[in-house]
């Protein structure tokens, strides 16, 4: 056989392997190397962008807290004294009528409030300041549970809502799952926040008001409800006296 | 074009086929061409016989791959022509003389089988054993002794050095050896 035949019989092997050898090109190993390269460079742009975005989201819930506190007081320190000012003097009308007519829900009674039904939050019911509609699904700002402050009069039963938020602003645990810790509050500070303006008061002119309604026969009753029950509690003046007194308080509460 | 729609051409006899042919085949025809006989006259009149080759065999041929058919078609055309012009002149100057020498090497001698028979048997052992190749090996001997490309060329081809192509197609072709030497004893 003559190796012309031969090659001339190379005509006869299985086109697949014609048209793989045709075809067949190397992957360079550099190529590969540049992928992941590209691939690097990628990760560490999704870092570079995301870890920003996270911290920014996670500082929001800080940041709002911290100036919806500390830039008030620092603001209102002229409210502060107003309110010392008013507190001394009188001019301040804490009748049940003059409390009705300053508050939103000046209509509502505080017992019928449906607390959590329209607002899911993803975490504590204490602390969480941030839910969404479940109707809407719109993300809106709610007062967390402990954060309102009712009064109720001798002659008017109804409890009224005086303060729209009561910052307890170190340390509050109400555990209402743990039948030991059941409505235990561990607070060192009470802030009152005006319902009208959104401006803190400072610690001492918080007690001074409390304590001038107390003077002046109202009750005062803490929201404490959250998504599980609901829970008005009474705060006796000798109990928000120790509040004032004890750097850090832990406090039965009875209802 | 599509090959389908190349075929579809053949098939209905209309000229243009052959055109669209060229347009997509005619590079990879040439080359096969220019590595059996080496310069570009030939290789030219090669590619002339090749499109009126294809032009009688489709039909009756249908052939499912277009590029492979057309390959083998250049490739025998290709080997005729060297054969008629460099019969006399073999000295293992180009390269497909050096092909047909390492082919040479491979083949088992001593046969006493009907030539053509052994042909046929060569050549289903042939696809048998590239079957068993690794895929780099396996391009390596087809761009060799089926397309005729020089060590260089397959070197580009594959990303390997040019030692470790030809040492690799060396222990191809003594593996290919003892396998049909198997078979003829």
């Amino acid at each position: 056989m003559k190796n012309e035949e031969i090659l001339r019989a190379m005509n006869a092997i299985n086109d697949k392997y014609i048209f793989e050898a045709e075809a067949y090109r190397h992957v360079y190993k550099v190529k590969l190397k540049s992928k992941f390269l590209e691939m690097a460079v990628c990760i560490c742009l999704v870092l570079v962008v995301t870890v920003p975005v996270l911290n920014t989201n996670n500082d929001k819930y800080e940041n709002d807290a911290v100036s919806y506190t500390s830039q008030s007081m620092a603001e209102d320190v002229s409210d502060v004294e107003t309110f010392s000012n008013s507190g001394t003097s009188g001019s301040y009308n804490v009748d049940t009528s003059a409390v009705i007519g300053t508050g939103v829900n000046e209509n509502e009674d505080a017992e019928d409030r449906d607390f959590g039904a329209n607002v899911s939050f993803a975490g504590s019911a204490e602390n969480d300041m941030y839910g969404s509609d479940s109707e809407t699904g719109d993300s809106v700002y709610e007062k967390s549970a402990a954060d309102s402050v009712f009064i109720k009069s001798n002659a008017d039963s109804r409890l009224v809502e005086a303060y729209d938020d009561i910052f307890i602003t170190k340390n509050l645990e109400k555990i209402l799952n743990s039948s030991e810790n059941k409505n235990t509050i561990i607070a060192t500070e009470i802030i009152f926040v005006d319902k009208e303006t959104g401006n803190c008061l400072d610690i001492e002119s918080s007690y001074s008001e409390i304590d001038r309604l107390f003077t002046e026969g109202y009750d005062i009753y803490i929201d404490a409800s959250d998504g599980y029950e609901k829970a008005m509690i009474n705060i006796t003046k000798s109990q928000l006296e120790d509040f004032s007194k004890d750097e850090k308080y832990e406090y039965w509460f009875g209802y | 074009m599509d090959d389908i729609r190349i075929i579809d051409l053949f098939f209905k006899r209309d000229e243009s086929a052959i055109a669209a042919f060229a347009d997509k085949y005619k590079g990879y025809c040439a080359k096969i061409a220019r590595n059996i006989l080496g310069n570009q006259e030939d290789t030219e009149e090669c590619l002339n016989d090749t499109y009126m080759r294809i032009w009688d065999s489709i039909p009756p041929n249908k052939p499912d791959n277009l590029q492979a058919f057309a390959g083998k078609i250049t490739r025998n055309l290709a080997i005729d022509v060297y054969k008629k012009k460099n019969a006399s002149k073999r000295g293992g100057i180009q390269n497909v003389d050096l092909v047909l020498d390492e082919l040479d090497e491979m083949i088992p001698s001593g046969q006493n089988i009907e030539e053509g028979v052994i042909v046929k048997d060569i050549i289903n052992r042939i696809n048998y054993f590239l079957y068993s190749l690794e895929k780099e090996q396996r391009v390596m001997f087809v761009l060799r002794y089926f397309y005729g490309y020089t060590l260089d060329e397959i070197s580009k081809r594959v990303g390997r050095p040019k030692s470790t192509v030809h040492n690799n197609l060396e222990k191809t072709r003594n593996s290919l050896k003892l396998f049909l030497e198997r078979g003829v004893e």
